[in-house]
């Protein structure tokens, strides 16, 4: 009986003792301040006191970012003023600030900033052009498909349906995605109904794909990325080499907050024109103004703000009155969509924007 | 490590795997001796398990298991066991919405024991041990698009120490202990939006970049206490308490922790 009571015990204080080494942690690590780190890129460190912002109501911001539940997810907060950085916290892990990660539905964005570039390049020729016109052995098939046009799908108003859950992963891996988006029923006529989806922004980046002759993802690199000193990137493409319109762009936050800059800057990056500023003042306007949309830009008017947004609390926020941009990122793959909009932009903003004297 | 002799530990390792199988079967089918008794062994258990993918979140995920065993074992003084577990459930944090995450798992490990002590109704076997496991898990709530998965060939030992007390029935103490082995583990940081969900990608996914490694790579401890009465004819019921820990990592990683306590109902059959 003894030995049996000896390997009783032992088994249950083995058990005891890997059972304690697995407790739940902190999400985030602990607050340890918001001074930017001096590296070597294009950014130019400064302290929210140069650049005339509260540092105690910023100080606040990023406490309350860090400390509470609703930001459980969050990786970074970056925050630029008169074009230099002024505050910048990595919430999970430190060296996140070299790692690039999926930033969703901002990769719409960048498809919006793209068109514009194409559009002033004489890539593509006018808005109302129909998608029919640059590819259209597609619309053999769908007919009744042959009015979208390019800023239908700018403005999510090609009138096809679109449901995330039932619709993504299909989407993901088609062989010929095209063909795939267009198989889509007709929720109305197009140029009506607003409906937000990824297929829109995938059909904008083909078209620019068919008359730039490469992928978008290319086009960007040539047009934006480089210009911009991004060289650490990844722009996913579907199985037929088609780039993402409306997802799956890969970028670090600094190089978000370039993007950003950018835009405040009406286009210039470094004295160099990127985007024709009249695109940027086209695209940051209300297009569809019961939903707040541009194209592809969220427009917050009662803030003066516009903004980059995607899935899991990604964004890039632009505000011109202040000479402000603010980078949010955050975990992208998380279902609850409860981070989106109605948190960091819907409280915290305001905050921040506050603390801009 | 680098990549290539990280590669040529892993084929190495392999290799050496499978000789020793070869070496191990072999005896299994021409070195037992007429007075051994084979059984095969069924069994249902219910588990508790916790969780925790660190390559996700810093949570414990925990939850119900339901797991299907077999076993199969040669006795005699050179001993053989086979072990076949399928087990599945759903596991969630406190702070879970939506269902949860489900969790799949496979083990299959052999082991050939020798007599190392018999006394009384005491008999003490131990030997090498070398399993095959695999856990695969898809966290809804938290990665809607990414499968996690720990994946491990591991050699290591098995200890049996079987109690004779009377009318048939014995109480046997197992004791498995994996500590080296190859682990494949998902990306930290992975660059890409979906995984794809089908059968064939998942086996060749949880299949792939295995990493050679010691204990900080592979450490996988199981322990059984079984009860077994006669039941009727040649048969016996089991009645068996285990509870295993595993954690498996590889570089640039961070580790998957698995805890599994369950209650098994058993037929020798």
């Amino acid at each position: 009986m003894r030995t049996r009571e000896y390997v009783t015990g032992l088994a249950a204080a083995v058990c005891m003792m890997f059972a304690a080494c697995m407790e739940d942690e902190p999400f985030k690590r602990p607050y340890e301040g918001l001074a930017p780190r001096q590296l070597a890129d294009d950014w130019v460190v400064s302290t929210p006191e140069h650049e005339h912002v509260n540092r105690q109501k910023l100080e606040q911001v990023f406490q309350i970012a860090y400390r509470e539940d609703r930001f459980r997810l969050l990786r970074s907060v970056t925050i630029v003023r008169n074009g230099k950085l002024v505050a910048e916290s990595y919430a999970q892990d430190t060296d996140d600030i070299y790692r690039i990660q999926n930033v969703k539905s901002v990769t719409k964005t960048f498809t919006s900033i793209l068109t514009g570039i194409a559009l002033h390049e004489k890539i593509l020729d006018s808005l109302n052009q129909p998608l029919s016109s640059i590819f259209p052995e597609y619309f053999d098939a769908h007919p009744d498909k042959k009015g979208i046009t390019l800023r239908h799908a700018l403005t999510m108003r090609t009138g096809l349906y679109y449901n995330d859950e039932e619709h993504a992963y299909k989407f993901r891996f088609s062989n010929n995605v095209i063909d795939y988006i267009l198989a889509s029923p007709l929720n109305g006529p197009p140029g009506v109904r607003f409906f937000y989806s990824d297929d829109n922004p995938t059909l904008v980046s083909y078209a620019i794909q068919r008359k730039y002759g490469r992928p978008m993802a290319d086009f960007a690199n040539e047009v934006l990325f480089k210009p911009l000193g991004i060289t650490d990137w990844i722009w996913e493409s579907h199985n037929d080499n088609i780039s993402f319109g409306g997802s799956n762009m890969y970028l670090k936050p600094r190089d978000m907050a370039k993007v950003g800059q950018m835009l405040l800057q009406n286009g210039v990056w470094k004295g160099r024109r990127i985007v024709d500023s009249a695109w940027i003042a086209e695209a940051t306007r209300l297009q569809v103004p019961e939903y707040g949309y541009g194209y592809y830009f969220w427009v917050l008017e009662a803030l003066g703000v516009y903004q980059a947004s995607g899935h899991g609390g990604q964004s890039i926020i632009v505000v011109p009155s202040k000479e402000l941009v603010v980078v949010v990122t955050a975990w992208p793959y998380m279902t609850d969509t409860g981070w989106l909009r109605d948190n960091f932009e819907g409280t915290l903003l305001k905050d921040v924007i506050a603390a801009c004297e | 490590m680098s990549t290539s002799s990280t590669n040529a530990a892993c084929r190495a390792l392999r290799f050496s795997v499978f000789i020793a199988l070869l070496f191990l079967f072999h005896n299994t089918l021409h070195g037992q001796n007429e007075t051994d008794v084979s059984r095969h062994a069924l069994g249902y258990s219910l588990g508790f398990a916790r969780i925790k993918e660190e390559n996700l979140l810093p949570k414990v995920h925990s939850g119900v298991l339901h797991a299907l065993n077999y076993e199969f074992q040669v006795q005699g003084n050179l001993s053989h066991s086979v072990i076949v577990q399928l087990a599945y459930g759903t596991v969630s944090t406190d702070i879970t919405r939506d269902e949860g995450a489900f969790n799949a798992r496979l083990l299959v490990s052999y082991s050939p024991q020798f007599v190392v002590r018999r006394a009384g109704g005491m008999t003490y076997c131990m030997g090498p041990m070398i399993a095959y496991s695999s856990s695969l898990a898809e966290y809804q709530t938290w990665d809607e698009a990414h499968a996690y998965w720990g994946t491990a060939l591991s050699l290591g030992m098995s200890n049996v120490m079987s109690l004779d007390i009377g009318s048939a029935r014995d109480l046997t103490f197992r004791l498995d202990c994996s500590l080296l082995g190859i682990t494949s583990r998902p990306d930290r940081f992975r660059l890409y939006a979906n995984e794809r969900w089908t059968f064939s990608n998942l086996v060749k996914i949880m299949n792939s970049g295995f990493q050679y490694g010691f204990t900080e790579g592979v450490f996988q401890l199981a322990t059984t206490a079984r009860y077994r009465t006669p039941l009727f004819s040649s048969k016996s019921l089991t009645l068996s308490c285990s509870f295993s820990y595993s954690r498996l990592n590889v570089d640039g990683g961070k580790p998957l922790r698995e805890i599994v306590t369950s209650l098994e109902i058993g037929l020798w059959l």
